[in-house]
C-alpha cells in the first residue's frame, strides 16, 4: 500500500512530489554499513541479532569466569563483594536477557520466514526497530558499569533489597529501564513473528506441516506476548519506587515484598520456557536431518511444547517454596510443577526415538544435540527433586540450584543453540565450519560444563548456598573431597568450558579466512530454507514453493520404493534448485530499507537516561521518538521505482510489499 | 526396515534392557548413592543429607528415593541414547523408513512418567502438611532478620523459667527433644534462616511473620546461612542452633536472666564501661547497665541504624560468635574443643562460655577498630545521603587502641 | 551545494557552541540554560546533518519562484498570542508562563512547516497536501486530547459540585443523551456533516459551561469539610466516641497474613492469644523496631476500644496534656463480635521506667503488658 499518493499529473510540476520529502526518502544502499544500519531484511537482522548475542555472551562469560575465579579458592580477594554483587546480576541479566532471548530471536528471525517458505516477515520495519531496541537497551544496561556501579541485587531483584536505601547506586535504574527496553525488542519481536507464522506459510503448508523450529519458535513468542507485559508492570512499579518515590514495595506504607516475587516469577518462569524452547526446536531439526528419519511423533512434539508453553503459567510459584506461601499454595504448585516434567520427558523420549533404528551421521550439530539429551535429562531430573517442595526447601538457593538451572540452560539452550550454528552455518554463509575444530569445541565444552557444574550439585547438596561473594573454609568439611576441592574443580573446568567456546570462534576465524564453500545441500536436509542458495538470495526463493508434505524438501529429493519399502533418490537440491532458477519470479517486490526504526530505537535509551538523570533529558528522548515515529509513518513505501523491478500489482507477488508495515 | 521390525526390534530391545536394569537398578542407585557420598566433604556443617531432627528427617526420607529414582531415570536415558548412537550409528545401511512415530507406544511413555510422578506427589503431599504442623508447638522463639545479622527473642514462657524475655543473637540456643517454633519476621530486606540439619529453609519478610519449627533430637551445634540474597554482606550472615539437654537449657537461660553485674572499680574493665556507655550504648543495649548518675542506658539504635536495632549485648560472652555469627568470639583451638564434643559433654562445653584465655583477641579488635572494613557494611558517613545518615552496619569508630584495651577488659565480663 | 535550511540550522548551531562557551566562560556553570543550550547544539547540529545528507531543496532554490504560492496564515497572531502571554506570565504566575511558550512553540513550528510546505514545489494543492500530510497526524491526536481533557475536566467539576442524588440522575440523562446521539447517528447514516457536528459541539459545549458554573459555585459542603477533617489526624483515644476518627467506622477489618497476637476482649477480660502458644497471655513480646500487627476482637456486648500505651505521661492525664497523643495509638470504636487491626512499632525497650501496655479505653486496670526486649 502506497502510503503517499502522488498529486494527479494535471499541472505538471516543476519538483517531483518524491523528492519533496527528502528527509523521508528510503535509503537504498545495497552495500556498505548503510545496508546493514538501514536494513529491513530479516536475513541481515538475524544475523546481527546473532553477532551482537555472541558478544553479549563473551561479556556474560567473562563475568562468569571472574566469578569462579572469586570462588576457587577460600575468602577470595579477586573481586570486594559489592562488585561481586554486581558480577552475578549482570551474569545473569546478560546471559538470559542479551544472550540467549536474543540469539533465539536472531534463529527465529532468520529462519522463521526461510522455514514457511516466506520472503521476509510481516512487518520488516518493527523487525529492525526489534533489533535497535535491543542493541540499545543492552548497551544502556551496561553502560551502568561506567557510571556508578552496575544493578546488585540479583537478576531476581527482590524488593525491598532493590529499593533506592538498599541498592543506593544507579545501577537498579539502568537495570530495570535497560530492561524496558529490551522488552519493547521482543514484544514488537513477538507479534511480528506470530503474525508472519500465522498469516505467511507458503501455499500448503498448514499448522500440521511446519518445520518443528518454527513451532517451537511460534510457542515462544506467545510466551513472550503474555510474559513480558508482566515484566513491564513489575519494573514500571520498581522504576516509580526508586526515581518517583512511590511506594509499591514498601512495609512501613503497609506494602508486601512478596508482590514483586509473584510478578517477577510469573513472567520468569515463561521465561525459562522462552529460553529453552528455541534449542528444543533446533534440536528437533537437526536430529531428524542426521538421523535419516522424521521426527518420532511429530504431533507429540509440537503438543507437548505447546503445553509446556499452556503449564509454565501455573508453575511460577516453585521459585517461591522457601519465602512463607502456607502449604496449601505449596502443594499446588508442587504438583503443577511435576504435571510440566511429563511434557518435557515426552521431548526426551520423542528426540531418542527419533534416532531409534536410524542411520546416524554424527556431524559436530548432531554431537550438540545429543549432548543437550544427555545433559538436559540431568537438569530436568533435578528439576523434579525441587518440584518435591520439602526437599526444595533443603536445596534452594545453593549451589545444588545453580547446578540446576545451569544444566538446563547450558546443557540444554546452549548446547542447542551451538547445535544450531553448526547445522546452519553453510545456510548463512555459504561457508562451511571445520568439523574437527568443531569436534573439539564440543567435547571442550561438553568436558568444561560438567566440571563446572556438575560439582555444584555435591556443593549445593552439602550446603554451600550461593550468591555469596566468599565462602569459609570453616563451613566447607573435612576430607579430600571437601567443598574446597569442588570449588576448585568447578573453576577449573569454568576455564575449560572457555577454552572449548574460544575453539568456536577460532573455527569461525579460521573458516572465515579459509573458507570452505559450502555445497547447496550439505547435510540432505528435509526443511524448506534448505530449498534454495547457499546464502539465500535477498527475496529467499525464486518461486515460493508449495507444500504437500511435512519435511517436504526432503520428499521432493526421495520417494519411497513401493516393494521394498526403501527411501530412493528422485531428484537432487541441484536439480531443484535449477528448476526453480527456471521458473523464476520476475517480479518480485520487497521492501525498502528505513533510516526510521533506529532512529526511534535510539530515542528509547535518551529517555530512560532522562529518568535517571534529568527529566529535561527525557524530553529530548521523546522529541526523537515522536520525531522518528511522524518519520516512520510519513515515508513513501518505497524507494523510487527506478531501483527497482517492476511491480505488477495483482500477480501475487507483491504480498511482501502489501504485507508491508 | 518395516514398521513390523521396528516394533519387534524395540519391544526386544525393551525387554532386554528392562531385565538388565531391573538387576542394575538397585545396584546402581546403592552404588550412585555411595559413590557421590563418597565424593563429598565429611562433617561438611550444613550438609543437608545429614539430618538431626524429625523435621529434616522427614525431608530426608522423602528426597533419597526421589534421588535414587531420578539416577536411575538419568542412568536409562543415557544407556538408551549411547545404545541407540552405537547400534544405529552410519554402517551403510539403506535410509531409513520415515515413520513418523507409534502413538501408542508414546501414549505408553507419557503415562509411565506421569505415574510415577503421582506417586512421588502423594508423599509430598503428605510431607508438606506435616512440616506445617504448628498446633502442637512447645516454645517458641521470635527470630528478626537485619542487614547482617539475626535477632534472637524468647518471649515469657514460664514452663521453661523465662520470666523475663530473653533477647540474644548469633547463635540460637534450644533445648533438645523440644518442638520449637520460629516466628521470622524481618527489619529491612527478605532474609532466610537456614539450619540445613534441622529443618528447610523459611524466608523471613519484613512485614509478614512467617513460621517455622524445628526440633532436635541431640545436644550439638548446627550451623546455618542466611540464604535468601540480602545485599552486601549476605555471604557473612550466619547462624548456629545450638541444642542444649533440658537441663543445660535451664541453666543457660538462668544466666540469661541473671541480672548486671558491674566491673569493679578502679580497673581496666570499669573504664572499658565507660567507653562503652560513651560509644556502643548509642546503639547497642546491655540490660542493666546505668550511667554515673544512675538513670538505665538505654540504647537508641533508631536514631543511627537505618533497620532501627543492633545486637543487644547483654551476657554476650555466653555466645560463641559476634557481628552476625561471621566472627568467633572463641580461639579456633577452643572453638573447635566445642563443636567437636561429644553430644554429651557439649552442652556443658557451651555453657562455659568465653573465658579470658580462650577469647578470640585479634578478630574482635579488628572490628572494634575498624568494623567496615571487615565485614562490608554501609556504613561510610559519606554514602547515607539516601538513607537520612543512618547506618546499616557498625560504622568506623576511630576508637584509640587505648580505648579497645579498655573495651575488650570490659567485653569480657559480660557473662 | 548549501541549503538555505543548512545554513540555518549550522548558524544556530555555532553560535549556541559561543553562546555555550560564553556562558561557560562567564558563569562557570551549566545549571538549566546550559543543558538547554547544549539540545539546542543537538538539535541544530542533527538538523544540519540531515539536510546536507539529503540535499534538501538543494535543487529548486535555483528554479522556482514560490512568492504567489503564498497563502494566508494565523500563526504570526498566534506567535504575537504567545509572545503576550509569556511576558504576562513572567509578572503573574507560572503556568501562563508556561502557556505562552507551549503556545509559541506550537505557533512557530506550524509556521514553519507552513513555510517550508509553501516553496515545496509549484503546485500549490501539491503543497497544502503535503502540509496536512505532516501535520495532521501531529495537530488531529493534539487537538482531540485537548478537547476531550477540557469536557472530562468540566464534568468532573459538575459531579463535585451537584449532591450525590443529582449525580446519579445527571449521569443518567448524560448517558441518555449519548445514546440519542448515538442511535441519531446510526439511522441516519447520511446525515449532513455539519449537522453531526453542531450535535457534538453543543454537547460539548454544554458540558464545558456546565463545569465553568459549577467550579465558579464551588464543591458541594460535604466534599469541603471531609477535606478538611483529616479523620486520622483526630486519633482520639477516649472511652467516648470520636466525632471524626469513629466516623465511617467499619467496625470490622481482616488482615491478610502476618498477625503477631490477637487480643480478645471478653468477660471483662483482655487476654492475649500468640500462634504457638496454647494458653491465653498476659503479656505480649513486641521487636524492637518491627511494624507488629496486633488484632483486636471485641467478644463483649459493648462497643470498646484497644489503646496502646507507648511510655510518656499516664493516660489519666491525657486529656489536659496535650503531647501525651504521641504517646497512644489505638483502634477505633470496635463493635460487638467486630475485630480491628492496630499496628505498632516501638523503637525503644520497654523499662521499668518506660512501660507498654495495652488497654480498653476507659478502664485502665485490664491491661495486657507489651515487652520490648
Amino acid at each position: 500500500m502506497a502510503i503517499i499518493e502522488r498529486p494527479a499529473p494535471t499541472v505538471p510540476a516543476i519538483v517531483t512530489p518524491t523528492t519533496t520529502y527528502g528527509l523521508l526518502k528510503r535509503p537504498v544502499s545495497a552495500t556498505g554499513w548503510r545496508s546493514w544500519v538501514f536494513t529491513v531484511d530479516h536475513k541481515k537482522l538475524g544475523i546481527m541479532y546473532g553477532a551482537t548475542a555472541m558478544l553479549f555472551f563473551i561479556v556474560g562469560g567473562v563475568e562468569a569466569l571472574l566469578i569462579r575465579l572469586q570462588l576457587a579458592a577460600p575468602n577470595g580477594k579477586v573481586l570486594n563483594a559489592d562488585l561481586y554483587n554486581q558480577m552475578f546480576t549482570m551474569h545473569a541479566t546478560t546471559m538470559v536477557f542479551l544472550f540467549v532471548m536474543p540469539m533465539a530471536a536472531g534463529f527465529a528471525n532468520y529462519f522463521v520466514p526461510l522455514q514457511i517458505g516466506a520472503r521476509d516477515v510481516a512487518f520488516p520495519r518493527l523487525n529492525a526497530f526489534g533489533f535497535w531496541a535491543f542493541l540499545f537497551g543492552g548497551i544502556f544496561l551496561n553502560l551502568a558499569w561506567f557510571l556508578g556501579g552496575a544493578a546488585d541485587g540479583g537478576w531476581f531483584m527482590y524488593a525491598p533489597n532493590s529499593g533506592p536505601v538498599f541498592s543506593p547506586s544507579n545501577g537498579v535504574d539502568f537495570w530495570a529501564l535497560g530492561l524496558q527496553i529490551t522488552g519493547i525488542a521482543s514484544l514488537t519481536g513477538a507479534i511480528n513473528l506470530i503474525i508472519t507464522v500465522l498469516n505467511m506459510r507458503a501455499p500448503g503448508m498448514s499448522l500440521m506441516k511446519m518445520p518443528i523450529f518454527t513451532w517451537m519458535i511460534t510457542v515462544v513468542q506467545f510466551l513472550l506476548l503474555f510474559a513480558i507485559p508482566v515484566i513491564t508492570v513489575a519494573l514500571f512499579l520498581l522504576s516509580f519506587q526508586r526515581n518517583f518515590g512511590a511506594q509499591f514495595f514498601d512495609v512501613a506504607a503497609g506494602a508486601d515484598p512478596l508482590l514483586w516475587q509473584h510478578l517477577f516469577w510469573i513472567f520468569g518462569h515463561p521465561e525459562v520456557y522462552v529460553l529453552i524452547l528455541p534449542s528444543f526446536g533446533i534440536v528437533s531439526e537437526v536430529l531428524p536431518v542426521f538421523s535419516r528419519k522424521p521426527l518420532f511423533g511429530y504431533p507429540f512434539v509440537v503438543f507437548s511444547g505447546a503445553a509446556i508453553g499452556f503449564v509454565g503459567w501455573g508453575v511460577w510459584a516453585h521459585h517461591m517454596f522457601a519465602s512463607g506461601l502456607g502449604p496449601v499454595s505449596v502443594a499446588v504448585f508442587s504438583l503443577t510443577t511435576m504435571a510440566i516434567a511429563v511434557p518435557t520427558g515426552v521431548k526426551i523420549i520423542n528426540w531418542t526415538l527419533t534416532m531409534w533404528s536410524g542411520k546416524l551421521w554424527f556431524t559436530t550439530a548432531m554431537k550438540f544435540s545429543i549432548g543437550l539429551i544427555v545433559l538436559f535429562t540431568v537438569g530436568g531430573l533435578s528439576g523434579v527433586t525441587h518440584a518435591v517442595a520439602p526437599s526444595d526447601t533443603q536445596q534452594t538457593d545453593t549451589y545444588y540450584i545453580v547446578a540446576h538451572f545451569h544444566y538446563v540452560l547450558f546443557g540444554g539452550a546452549v548446547l542447542g543453540i551451538f547445535s544450531g550454528f553448526y547445522y546452519w552455518w553453510p545456510k548463512v554463509f555459504g561457508k562451511m565450519l571445520n568439523e574437527k575444530l568443531g569436534s573439539w569445541n564440543f567435547w571442550l565444552m561438553v568436558i568444561g560444563l560438567n566440571l563446572t557444574f556438575g560439582p555444584m550439585h555435591i556443593l549445593g547438596l552439602q550446603g554451600q548456598p550461593r550468591r555469596m561473594y566468599q565462602w569459609t573454609e570453616a563451613r566447607a568439611g573435612e576430607g579430600f573431597f571437601n567443598l574446597a576441592f569442588w570449588n576448585l574443580i568447578a573453576s577449573i573446568g569454568s576455564f575449560v568450558l572457555a577454552v572449548g567456546i574460544l575453539t568456536f570462534l577460532i573455527n569461525v576465524l579460521i573458516t572465515s579466512r579459509n573458507p570452505q564453500k559450502a555445497p547447496l545441500d550439505p547435510w540432505d536436509a528435509r526443511s524448506l530454507e534448505w530449498m534454495t542458495t547457499n546464502p539465500p538470495k535477498e527475496h529467499n526463493f525464486d518461486v515460493v514453493p508449495t507444500v504437500h508434505h511435512l519435511d517436504d524438501f526432503f520428499h521432493q529429493k526421495y520417494e519411497e520404493d513401493a516393494a521394498t519399502h526403501t527411501m530412493k533418490q528422485v531428484r537432487t537440491a541441484e536439480e531443484i534448485m535449477a528448476e526453480q532458477e527456471r521458473n523464476a519470479d520476475k517480479h518480485i517486490h520487497m521492501p525498502s530499507p528505513s533510516y526510521w526504526p533506529i532512529v526511534l530505537a535510539f530515542g528509547l535509551p535518551v529517555i530512560t537516561f532522562g529518568v535517571i538523570y534529568s527529566h529535561l533529558i527525557s524530553v529530548v528522548g521523546g522529541v526523537i521518538v515522536l520525531f522518528a515515529a511522524y518519520g516512520w509513518a510519513l515515508e513513501s513505501s518505497t524507494a523510487p521505482d527506478s531501483d527497482f523491478e517492476t511491480n505488477t500489482p495483482g500477480t501475487g507477488l507483491d504480498k511482501v510489499a502489501s504485507n508491508h508495515d | 526396515m518395516s514398521r513390523r521390525q521396528f516394533d519387534i526390534r524395540l519391544s526386544a530391545t525393551i525387554a532386554s534392557v528392562r531385565v538388565v536394569l531391573r538387576k542394575a537398578s538397585k545396584f546402581a542407585g546403592a552404588a550412585g548413592i555411595s559413590a557421590v557420598v563418597a565424593g563429598c566433604a565429611t562433617n561438611a556443617p550444613q550438609d543437608t543429607w545429614q539430618p538431626k531432627g524429625p523435621n529434616s528427617k522427614l525431608i530426608d526420607d522423602l528426597q533419597q528415593p526421589v534421588f535414587a529414582v531420578a539416577g536411575i531415570i538419568g542412568l536409562i536415558v543415557a544407556v538408551a541414547v549411547v545404545y541407540t548412537m552405537i547400534k544405529y550409528r552410519d554402517r551403510g545401511q539403506p535410509i531409513p523408513e520415515q515413520t513418523h512415530g507409534k502413538p501408542a507406544l508414546e501414549i505408553t511413555l507419557t503415562i509411565i512418567p506421569a505415574l510415577i510422578l503421582a506417586v512421588v506427589s502423594v508423599f509430598t503431599f503428605g510431607a508438606i502438611f506435616k512440616l506445617a504442623k504448628t498446633d502442637d508447638t512447645e516454645m517458641i522463639i521470635n527470630v528478626t532478620g537485619q542487614q547482617w545479622w539475626w535477632e534472637y527473642d524468647y518471649p515469657v514462657q514460664n514452663e521453661f523459667g523465662i520470666t523475663q524475655p530473653i533477647i540474644s543473637s548469633g547463635q540460637l540456643v534450644m533445648p533438645v527433644g523440644t518442638k520449637v517454633l520460629l516466628r521470622e519476621t524481618s527489619r529491612d530486606v527478605i532474609h532466610s534462616y537456614w539450619i540445613p540439619a534441622l529443618n528447610g529453609k523459611r524466608d523471613a519478610v519484613p512485614g509478614r511473620i512467617h513460621t517455622l519449627r524445628l526440633e532436635a533430637d541431640e545436644p550439638g551445634i548446627y550451623a546455618g546461612q542466611c540464604t535468601e540474597f540480602c545485599g552486601l554482606s549476605h555471604a557473612n550472615m550466619r547462624m548456629e542452633a545450638v541444642a542444649l539437654s533440658k537441663e543445660d537449657f535451664a541453666k543457660w537461660v538462668a544466666n540469661q536472666q541473671a541480672p548486671y553485674v558491674a566491673p569493679a572499680k578502679d580497673t581496666l574493665a570499669k573504664q572499658g564501661e565507660e567507653v562503652f556507655l560513651n560509644q556502643c550504648v548509642r546503639c547497642h543495649q546491655v540490660n542493666g547497665l546505668t550511667r554515673a548518675d544512675g538513670t538505665p542506658a538505654i540504647a537508641a539504635p533508631d536514631e543511627n541504624v537505618w533497620s532501627g536495632a543492633a545486637p543487644n549485648l547483654s551476657h554476650l560472652m555466653s555466645r560463641n560468635t559476634f557481628a552476625g555469627a561471621m566472627f568467633n568470639l572463641l580461639s579456633k583451638q577452643c572453638r573447635d574443643e566445642v563443636w567437636n564434643a561429644p553430644s554429651d559433654v557439649v552442652g556443658a562445653k557451651y555453657l562455659a562460655g568465653v573465658t579470658e584465655e580462650c577469647l578470640n583477641q585479634k578478630d574482635l579488635r579488628a572490628w572494634l577498630r575498624n568494623a567496615p572494613e571487615v565485614k562490608p557494611m554501609y556504613a561510610n558517613p559519606a554514602d547515607l545521603a539516601v538513607s537520612n545518615g543512618k547506618y546499616r552496619g557498625m560504622p568506623y569508630l576511630a576508637l584509640s587502641e587505648d580505648d579497645i584495651n579498655k573495651l575488650v577488659a570490659y567485653l569480657i565480663t559480660l557473662k | 551545494m548549501f541549503s538555505t535550511g543548512f545554513k540555518y540550522f549550522f548558524g544556530v548551531t555555532v553560535l549556541s557552541v559561543v553562546a555555550l562557551i560564553m556562558s561557560y566562560a562567564l558563569f562557570e556553570k551549566f545549571a538549566l540554560g546550559g543543558v538547554a543550550i547544549s539540545f539546542l547544539i543537538a538539535v541544530g547540529a542533527l538538523l544540519a546533518g540531515l539536510l546536507a545528507f539529503s540535499s534538501d531543496g538543494t535543487t529548486r532554490d535555483a528554479n522556482t519562484s514560490t512568492s504567489d504560492l503564498t497563502t494566508q496564515s494565523i500563526w504570526p497572531l498566534v506567535s504575537a498570542i504567545g509572545v503576550v502571554f509569556l511576558a504576562l506570565g513572567l509578572v503573574t504566575s507560572s503556568v501562563v508562563f508556561f502557556g505562552g511558550v507551549v503556545v509559541l512553540l506550537a505557533a512557530l513550528s506550524e509556521w514553519m512547516v507552513q513555510a517550508w510546505s509553501e516553496r515545496a514545489s509549484t503546485d500549490s494543492t501539491h503543497n497544502a497536501a503535503a502540509r496536512k500530510r505532516l501535520l495532521n497526524p501531529i495537530e488531529f491526536p493534539v487537538l482531540a486530547a485537548v478537547g476531550l481533557g477540557v469536557v472530562i475536566f468540566s464534568f468532573s467539576r459538575i459531579m463535585l459540585t451537584v449532591n450525590k442524588s443529582t449525580g446519579a440522575i445527571l449521569f443518567i440523562v448524560a448517558g441518555a443523551l449519548v445514546l440519542v446521539a448515538g442511535v441519531i447517528f446510526a439511522i441516519k447514516p447520511n446525515m449532513k456533516r455539519p449537522v453531526g457536528a453542531a450535535i457534538c459541539v453543543l454537547g460539548a459545549l454544554g458540558i464545558v459551561a456546565g463545569g465553568v458554573a459549577s467550579a465558579v459555585s464551588g464543591e458541594r459542603e460535604e466534599l469541603v469539610e471531609a477535606a478538611a477533617e483529616g479523620h486520622f489526624s483526630h486519633a482520639e483515644c477516649g472511652p467516648e466516641e470520636s466525632k471524626y476518627y469513629d466516623k465511617l467506622s467499619e467496625g470490622t477489618l481482616s488482615l491478610r497474613s502476618s498477625v503477631s497476637a490477637t487480643v480478645v476482649y471478653q468477660d471483662g477480660e483482655l487476654i492475649a492469644r500468640i500462634q504457638g502458644l496454647a494458653k491465653p497471655q498476659k503479656s505480649l513480646t513486641v521487636g524492637r523496631s518491627i511494624p507488629t500487627n496486633i488484632i483486636f476482637r471485641n467478644a463483649t456486648e459493648g462497643e470498646f476500644r484497644l489503646v496502646a500505651h507507648l511510655g510518656g505521661s499516664k493516660s489519666a492525664d491525657k486529656a489536659a496534656d496535650g503531647d501525651s497523643h504521641k504517646d497512644e495509638t489505638c483502634t477505633q470504636l470496635v463493635a460487638p463480635g467486630a475485630e480491628q487491626s492496630l499496628t505498632l512499632n516501638i523503637a525503644k525497650p520497654s523499662s521499668v521506667e518506660n512501660v507498654y501496655y495495652l488497654y480498653i479505653a476507659g478502664s485502665d486496670e485490664k491491661k495486657i503488658e507489651l515487652v520490648v526486649p
